[in-house]
Parts: C-alpha cells; sequence; structure tokens
C-alpha cells in the first residue's frame, strides 16, 4: 500500500504542544489534508482578509430547512470549494447525512489524494450549540 | 531558509505581501501547506500579511497627513495651514443692500417724522428682514450696524443698509482660566460666518462692567498690545471654530470668572445668493418685522438692473487650502509680486469676484511706471463700482503695498465673440425639426461660454466650439462656423474724444482695398454732406475703407454715403481700432455703449492681459440644414437626393 511522505506539513491549528520536541504539534500528510478540508468548509464569508470569495457558504444555509435541495446546493459548494482551493485532493465525493435527533449535519468528505492511491475520509459536524 | 535579503520590503498590498512570505517560505522544509488557503499556516500567513498591510497603511496615512500636498483629511490640511498662519474661510453670509423707507409722516405734524429730522430715528442693529429664495422659502436676514434714518426726498429712508443672510445667535461662556489654561470657547455651529463674530468680555456674571465694548477679531497681531481687546479664531479639529484671547502681551488676556458672551450670524452660505432678484417698484419682496418699516428697496445699478443677495459662500474646501495657505504665506501679508495681489485678493475677496489678472504697470500699453493694474471678475455683473473699487485699492491694498506703488482696479474688457453657425444634419437620425436642432445647438453654445469662456486667460478655439456642437444632436453631421468680434464702449456724447478699442487679434486683411471689415451700431452724427446751413445729426455707422481707413456712413436707401472721410485707422495687424474726435451725439434707443464689430483673420481667438471672451448670446446666429439620407454612395450615377 502506498503510503504519503510527508508532502504535507503544516501547524495544528490548535497549537498544541508536541509532547517530545515541545515544540508546536505538526499535521502531516492527509491528516494535514483532512485539517485544510474542515478549515475550508467552515470558512464564512469576509472571514479570509481581502478575499471575501473564499467561502464554501455552509454556515448561511444552516437556518434554511434541510431538504434535498438544500443538500444538493450544499454538496455543489463543498464540491465547488474544494476543486478550486484544495488541489491536492481528487474528486471527492460528498455525503451529507441529516441527524434530526441531534439537531446536526454530518458531512463526510470521501476523497483521494493526487499521487496517492487510497481514499481517505473525513467528516465534519456541524451541531447547534444550545 | 531562503535568503532573506531578497525578501522584498517595498510592497503595500495584502496579497503581494503573503505572496513575499509564501516565497519566503519556499526556501525551507519545515512546512509545506502554505499554498493552501485551507491550511493552518495559511491563516498564519493571513494574519501576519495582515499586521504587515496594517503597519504599512497607517505609517502611509500618517506620513501623508504630514504634509499639506498629500493630506486627505480636511482637519489635518487646516491644522498644516496654520503653520502657514493660514486661517480658512468659513461659510460666509450673502449681502443685501437696501433702502428702508420708515412710515411716511408729514415733518410739520407727525411726531415720528419730526423724529427723523432730528436724527433721532435708528435702524437697530439685529433688525429681522425676509425674502424669498428661488424656490418660495423664506430666507432671513438680519442687520449687524446701527442705521441712523434721514429725511430724503419727503420720505424716511435708512438707505444704504447691508442686510446679511441668516439668524444672528449669541452663546455665553464663564472663563476658566485657572490653572494657567488657556480659555478656548467653541462655537458649536458648522453654519457660523466668521467675519460676523463679535465678543463681548463681561467682568462675570454679576458684574456687566464691560458690556459696552465689543471686542474685534483679530488676523495681524503685529499691531497688538496688551490692552488690545481682541480675539483670535481658529478651526478646531471637528471642523468647528474656536475662538480664543490674547495672553496679556499679544492682545488682552481675559481674567478667571469673565463671562464671554459669542455673537455671530448663522448662515446658509451660497444659497443665500440671489435673493430680492424679482424686487419691482411695484412688488417688494423683502420684508422687515419692525412696524416702522413701511417698505424695502432693494438697490438697482445704474442700468436699473436688481443687485440681489451676493457673496455667500460655502466653507472653503480642502484644495482651496492647499492652494491658498502656502500663497498666502508667500506673500506675507504684504503686496509686492502679482502673485501676491493675487494672494491677498484671493484671501480678501473672493466672495465677491470669479478670478482676478495683475499686471505692472510697466507691461501696460503704453507703459504706466509706478502702478500695478488689478482687474477683477465680480461674481455679479461685469464690473465692479466705483467705491468697491476704491474699497480695494485703499483697504486691502492699500496698506500692504509699496508705498511708491499704486494699485489701480481697472475694469475687464470683454470681447464678444458672434458665432454664425451653419449645421448640417440628418433628418433620418432625428425626430427634432430644424429649429429644434438650432435651438439645441444654441443651448450647447452658451454651455460652451460657461464651460470655456468666461474668465481671463482663456482662448476660444474653434475646433473644440466645432465639436461641441457636432455632439449637440447625434443627427448632426457636420458644421461651419464663421466668427466676428465685438467690442463695447461708452462714448462721450455730444463732446469730441479719442478713443483706442483693442481687439488684441489680427483682423481679415487679404489685399488692400478689401471690402469692409468693421461694422459699427448705430450712432447720431453730423451730417457734413449735408447742404443745409444748420448740418443735422443723422444715423451713422462706421466702416473701413479696406486701406486701414476708419470711415463714417450714413445709409440712403441701402446706399452707403460717407459722411466722414477719415475719422480715425484701423490696424488689421493689432486688431486696434483708433478714432480721432470722434463725437457721437446719440445711441441707439436704451444703450450706452456703441459696439464695434470686426471680422477676425483666424477663427482661434486669444484673449490677452485683463481680456475676457464671451459668446453674447444675442449674437449668435444657427442655421439648421437638413441632409438627404438616401445617396447611393456606390451608384456613380445617382442623383444627389436619391
Amino acid at each position: 500500500m502506498a503510503k504519503a511522505t510527508n508532502t504535507s506539513i503544516d501547524l495544528d491549528i490548535n497549537f498544541d504542544r508536541n509532547l517530545l520536541s515541545n515544540d508546536v504539534a505538526l499535521r502531516r500528510d492527509e491528516e494535514a489534508i483532512k485539517r485544510s478540508l474542515r478549515n475550508l468548509i467552515l470558512l464564512r464569508k469576509n472571514e479570509k482578509p481581502f478575499h471575501p470569495e473564499i467561502s464554501s457558504g455552509v454556515q448561511d444555509i444552516l437556518f434554511e430547512l434541510v431538504d434535498p435541495i438544500a443538500v444538493v446546493e450544499l454538496k455543489k459548494r463543498i464540491a465547488n470549494m474544494i476543486r478550486v482551493y484544495e488541489t491536492r485532493v481528487n474528486a471527492a465525493t460528498i455525503d451529507i447525512v441529516d441527524v434530526l435527533d441531534k439537531n446536526e449535519i454530518r458531512i463526510t468528505i470521501h476523497f483521494t489524494i493526487k499521487n496517492v492511491q487510497r481514499l481517505f475520509s473525513t467528516t465534519v459536524a456541524l451541531q447547534r450549540l444550545r | 531558509m531562503s535568503n532573506t535579503s531578497n525578501t522584498p520590503i517595498d510592497s503595500l498590498e495584502f496579497d503581494q505581501i503573503k505572496t513575499n512570505l509564501k516565497e519566503y517560505l519556499r526556501g525551507q522544509e519545515q512546512f509545506k501547506d502554505y499554498d493552501f488557503e485551507g491550511s493552518a499556516l495559511s491563516i498564519v500567513l493571513d494574519l501576519l500579511a495582515y499586521n504587515t498591510h496594517y503597519q504599512a497603511f497607517y505609517a502611509n496615512m500618517v506620513a501623508n497627513e504630514s504634509f499639506l500636498d498629500s493630506a486627505v483629511m480636511r482637519q489635518s490640511v487646516v491644522s498644516l495651514a496654520k503653520h502657514l498662519n493660514y486661517t480658512p474661510r468659513s461659510r460666509k453670509a450673502s449681502q443685501l443692500v437696501v433702502d428702508v423707507v420708515l412710515t411716511p409722516g408729514n415733518p410739520a405734524t407727525d411726531a415720528f417724522t419730526q423724529s427723523v429730522v432730528q436724527g433721532k430715528k435708528f435702524l437697530e442693529k439685529g433688525s429681522i428682514f425676509r425674502g424669498k429664495d428661488l424656490e418660495g422659502k423664506a430666507v432671513n436676514f438680519v442687520t449687524l450696524d446701527t442705521y441712523k434714518a434721514a429725511r430724503v426726498n419727503g420720505e424716511n429712508i435708512v438707505q444704504n443698509v447691508t442686510l446679511y443672510q441668516g439668524y444672528q445667535k449669541r452663546l455665553s461662556y464663564v472663563a476658566n482660566t485657572q490653572g494657567g489654561t488657556a480659555a478656548r470657547f467653541t462655537i458649536p455651529d458648522l453654519s457660523v460666518d466668521i467675519d460676523t463674530v463679535g465678543v463681548v468680555v463681561q467682568r462675570s456674571q454679576t458684574d456687566s462692567t464691560g458690556t459696552a465694548q465689543i471686542w474685534k477679531r483679530s488676523t495681524d497681531v503685529n499691531k497688538l498690545d496688551s490692552t488690545s481687546t481682541v480675539f483670535f479664531t481658529q478651526q478646531g479639529r471637528d471642523g468647528l471654530w474656536e475662538v480664543y484671547f490674547g495672553d496679556g502681551v499679544v492682545g488682552k488676556a481675559i481674567e478667571n470668572g469673565n463671562l464671554v458672551t459669542i455673537l455671530y450670524v448663522n448662515t446658509n452660505g451660497a444659497a443665500g445668493n440671489g435673493i430680492g432678484f424679482n424686487d419691482t417698484p411695484t412688488k417688494r419682496v423683502i420684508t422687515c418685522s419692525d412696524n416702522t418699516v413701511y417698505e424695502v428697496r432693494v438697490k438697482t445699478d445704474a442700468n436699473g438692473k436688481v443687485l440681489s443677495s451676493f457673496g455667500g459662500q460655502n466653507p472653503e474646501d480642502t484644495e482651496s487650502i492647499r492652494y491658498y495657505a502656502p500663497r498666502n504665506y508667500q506673500a506675507q501679508d504684504r503686496a509686492v509680486t502679482a502673485d501676491d495681489y493675487k494672494a491677498l485678493l484671493g484671501r480678501e475677496y473672493s466672495d465677491r469676484a470669479d478670478a482676478f489678472f495683475i499686471w505692472g504697470g510697466e507691461e501696460n500699453d503704453p507703459p504706466q511706471y509706478g502702478k500695478v493694474y488689478i482687474s477683477i471678475k465680480p461674481k455679479v455683473g461685469s464690473r465692479l463700482s466705483l467705491s468697491e473699487k476704491q474699497a480695494i485699492e485703499k483697504t486691502i491694498l492699500g496698506q500692504r503695498n509699496l508705498v511708491t506703488i499704486t494699485p489701480e482696479v481697472v475694469d475687464p474688457e470683454i470681447l464678444y465673440i458672434n458665432p454664425s453657425v451653419t449645421i448640417y444634419y440628418d433628418e433620418s437620425k432625428t425626430t427634432m425639426n430644424a429649429e429644434g436642432v438650432q435651438s439645441r445647438a444654441s443651448t450647447f453654445i452658451k454651455s460652451f461660454n460657461n464651460s470655456y469662456l468666461g474668465m481671463f486667460e482663456r482662448d476660444f478655439r474653434q475646433s473644440k466650439f466645432s465639436s461641441i456642437i457636432d455632439g449637440s444632436s447625434p443627427a448632426v453631421n457636420s458644421n461651419t462656423v464663421d466668427i466676428t468680434l465685438s467690442k463695447m464702449f461708452e462714448p462721450n456724447l455730444g463732446r469730441a474724444a479719442p478713443y483706442n478699442i483693442k481687439f488684441d487679434n489680427e483682423l481679415l486683411h487679404p489685399i488692400d482695398g478689401y471690402s469692409p471689415i468693421l461694422s459699427s451700431s448705430v450712432f447720431g452724427y453730423q451730417d457734413l454732406t449735408s447742404s443745409a446751413v444748420t448740418k443735422p445729426i443723422v444715423d451713422c455707422y462706421m466702416d473701413d475703407d479696406g486701406y486701414g481707413v476708419v470711415r463714417i456712413y450714413k445709409l440712403d436707401g441701402a446706399n452707403k454715403i460717407v459722411v466722414i472721410k477719415n475719422i480715425g485707422t484701423i490696424d488689421y495687424t493689432t486688431g486696434l481700432v483708433t478714432l480721432r474726435n470722434f463725437k457721437a451725439e446719440y445711441l441707439a434707443d436704451g444703450a450706452t455703449t456703441l459696439s464695434l464689430t470686426v471680422v477676425p483673420k483666424k477663427k482661434d481667438i486669444f484673449g490677452r492681459r485683463n481680456q475676457i471672451l464671451m459668446i453674447d448670446s444675442t449674437g449668435i446666429s444657427v442655421t439648421a440644414i437638413p441632409e438627404k439620407t438616401a445617396i447611393k454612395k456606390n451608384a456613380s450615377d445617382a442623383a444627389f437626393n436619391g
């Protein structure tokens, strides 16, 4: 099985401490890309300085009713976002599950990384806080 | 790591700064995800770039706002102008000069009239008058001086009362100078006319000593001592005006507990201009709340034109401050060079004048050493009155110019351009008929006059003029323009005198003996060709003989009969018409001036020195000719009209 060899090295956005080196923790390879996808999905309009256009718009439709049309729209936006801003990822499949009991939307992205013959997936859950 | 010496530091834009940071990261192995917008590193780069951009912008703004040339914010420009001892102009109240007629009465029986005769009746300062603006809204005026009434021509009248547009307001402060703090009093009103501010300083709230004296605004510290009852003004950071006083050395200081009362006029500025324009002897438009006022008459000029309110201005804008502050500093409140005169007049008289032109007497034609000439184009009318000229010469310039130089204010010379325009237009491209096309072109010509002419040092360019007419309608195919020039002068009727009329442009004269290019309006002249013993006065005109000699002729039907063969000369090269012993007896009905018209050699006309070029709306001639559109351009034998 092919394994990514540190093609991606990113900071951990939580700025956790690496227990061994006492340095800031790093994310590597698919973990770095999963974090990147998560960040992209959660980006709101105007959140990125001077680039208001970089936004998935997911949070804009959170207050819409989760009907099939909203789900299709959401998938389209996320797919578009990944295509433009996360070019390390090949065509991704997006599943959106509406967990009514928990007032939660669960977005799962199944993707492959370029030059890596393996399927990865990451899940982002959007849940009401109160 | 990358070579940091290659990292540029001159970028100000966010994206460029971020790109520079990415370039820097490319040279290391620790992080690789800087190129992806979703990465945490990208977020960190965003923060770094944002902070750098913020600091760069801030430093740039601070530097910009520190110089008069580059400051953008008004408060910065005002503050920098303060270093040059320049106080920006506040809003200015429009002024209206009126005669106020009081209650009529018989001086033998009426006590009020007797008081007037005895000089005991006054129009008090603060009297309120009302008029209406162009939209019919009520507008207030107020007097700032007390005027004595007099008995003139059987009327109880107060003559030449200056009304200021606006309301007079009053503010009171108790001075607190404890702890050595300088007392400053803000006028919380952006509509104040700072020139109308008067201050009364009362010893305390309970002691009225000092109320009889009004402290004056000072603009020149050189004339002040420790007893000068003056105040100073400056514009604060919020645009509000502040009043402050001397320190006891330069200007009298105020004391702790003094009651400072500030009187000022709150005005509409430029919106107060033009009021009273519709005043007529049968319908007066200005009223007064004082019940002893019978009638308010707006003044008229020598030609009977109503002198409506004028001089109202909005606060000086940033660009004007930027322009005048260094020039004012350069002049140092002294009039030495032509630019000094311009700066001083710009500061002191720009509310009443559109433009100034100044030249030394040595440059005059003929030279007049020891003089400086100032030509002013007033905002209202075409020339200043004698009293206004004297006021400028003595009050504004007389105290500041060299003692050996005499300033003389002269009227601008108006050179009228009379365009005769023929327009060829495509009927199929417009719904207008020929009259409509002509009318629209006339409107554009008037607009051209307002935009390109009417000021000193402006020239008439025929190509620009033609392009304006071409643009008057999409249907206009082309146009041709013929130009004549006119100049007016006031002859001394019944008295022989020489006259020089300068057109200052080369005149049409292809060959000697060419047909006349000079013409005039009608005037009365003694008919020396008459066989009568007493030579009659007949309608006459002027022209030239084609050899540079000016003649006077009368008309017999369509035939010209020369009355005077040589009354002067015309120089076709310089455009100078000289008349010798010209004695007109009368002018056309209602006219006060005689008009001379010439044909220039070129269609580009130049305004020199204090000449102002204008298109006389009565001299515009436009002819619109429709062209057929169905010309078959690919058929050589096609008839012109298809």
